[in-house]
């Protein structure tokens, strides 16, 4: 596969996700167990962390002018794939269970910190893979 | 060999049989024992009492539980106990102020002991200290809002009842509303009364209504006398923390919580007059029911 069709397989993973995260938050505003206040704050601090990889995909897409190179076999995408699959699935996974959960008073602040957790330890699940499809 | 070692032990038994206790040393091991026994028949009396009676406990007040709750203010205790003066008409628990000669307290304190005087300078009559309080783990976290985060609007309300307004108010008005507890206290020239938050009844699961409040009145003023009430509300969704800002249904079920609670304490006022049940739940807002 092309460099600019990996580039574009990761990115559409990476959007996929967020808008599942923004779905979740949705459906807990639409229950009623968030307050408008509390969609706009989580979908603001949802965005910041996606902002990291879809930061550098976008780079590579957009900063990527040459022709598209080639970029190793299908299997090494199948793997970046599954390595970023992965880590948005630790992810999202949490966001339904919030939205399934009896709640709590620190319920949203528990969520994030449960992101900005894994986020910080799990960078090297997607770092590699983000950088060698973006790398010019 | 073994031989040797069998008459060897003969012969110490044979010399400790013969061996005759000087008069003397029995006539003093007589003593000693009999010292131990009159130091038996003092003591057994006193173990027993305090193995019955936890330390602090006199005829006069007894501490019948005792709850350790950790705030952000520091350590309070939710106590119980009965006090019992019968040769008095009343009597003046620092912090509660002047109540009835006997009864039961249930209050919040900061303090490590229970005082009853006889009157606001007169003597200590009992000193109730507060031990082996029982500490619980988990459970909901104990609020109680300070005393600026009260709004300055307030109510208003004439207690014209002989029985004592802190004690008619925490024990017979406060608990079925306000379960969570009350911490008495004077504030400046004002006997205060302010309690934990509590949830008020609301049909909207989804919602939690908590209200916490301050009762004020004179402090040692004869009645008739104005007491003044101040609400402090905050609300939750279930996935949320707490907002002071309430929704319009909410602020409809704390004012209806407000006016019932006024008009109880009203009635509790009023000579001879019990106070009214404790409050309904209110029926679910139209909007909630269509929402759901």
């Amino acid at each position: 596969m092309s460099k600019r069709g990996a580039q574009f397989a990761l990115g559409g993973l990476f959007l996929a996700f967020l808008v599942a995260h923004v779905v979740c938050f949705s459906v807990a505003y639409l229950m009623g167990a968030i307050d408008v206040e509390d969609l706009s704050n989580m979908t603001v601090r949802i965005l910041a962390i996606y902002s990291v990889p879809l930061g550098v995909v976008l780079g590579g897409v957009f900063g990527g002018t040459s022709l598209p190179t080639d970029r190793g076999e299908f299997g090494v995408l199948c793997f970046a794939l599954v390595l970023s699959t992965l880590w948005n699935l630790l992810l999202v996974v949490r966001s339904v269970v919030f939205v399934i959960s009896e709640g709590s008073p620190h319920a949203i602040a528990e969520l994030f910190s449960y992101f900005d957790t894994l986020t910080a330890a799990s960078t090297f699940l997607i770092g590699g893979a983000l950088a060698y499809y973006s790398a010019k | 060999m073994s031989t040797g070692i069998r008459a060897t032990q003969i012969s110490a038994t044979q010399e400790f049989r013969n061996y005759e206790v000087d008069p003397l040393v029995r006539r003093e091991a007589r003593i000693v024992r009999l010292m131990l026994l009159v130091l038996a028949l003092i003591t057994a009396p006193v173990v027993s009492t305090v193995a019955a009676d936890p330390p602090g406990n006199t005829s006069e007040g007894r501490l019948e539980h005792a709850v350790e709750i950790p705030t952000p203010e520091g350590l309070l205790h939710r106590v119980r106990f009965t006090y019992a003066f019968p040769h008095r008409d009343s009597v003046y628990v620092e912090d509660f102020g002047t109540i009835t000669a006997s009864g039961t307290l249930a209050q919040l304190t900061a303090k490590r002991q229970i005082t009853i005087r006889a009157s606001p300078d007169g003597p200590v009559l009992a000193n109730i200290p507060i031990a082996n309080a029982i500490q619980f783990m988990g459970g909901d976290q104990f609020e109680m809002p300070q005393e600026s985060a009260f709004p300055e609007s307030q109510h208003h309300g004439m207690w014209a009842n002989k029985a004592p307004f802190v004690q008619t108010a925490t024990m017979e008005v406060l608990p079925s509303r306000f379960p969570n507890g009350c911490l008495p206290y004077l504030s400046g020239e004002r006997q205060a009364i302010r309690t934990a938050y509590c949830n008020v009844p609301f049909a909207d699961k989804r919602i939690t209504i908590q209200v916490a409040l301050l009762l004020t009145c004179p402090v040692e003023s004869p009645p008739p006398f104005q007491f003044s009430a101040r609400f402090c509300a905050r609300q939750r969704r279930s996935h949320s923390g707490w907002r002071d800002r309430l929704e319009p249904e909410s602020e409809v079920a704390v004012q209806a919580f407000i006016a019932d609670f006024m008009t109880a304490i009203g009635a509790a006022g009023k000579h001879d007059k019990p106070p009214l049940p404790a409050p309904q739940v209110l029926p679910a807002p139209k909007a909630a029911k269509e929402h759901e």
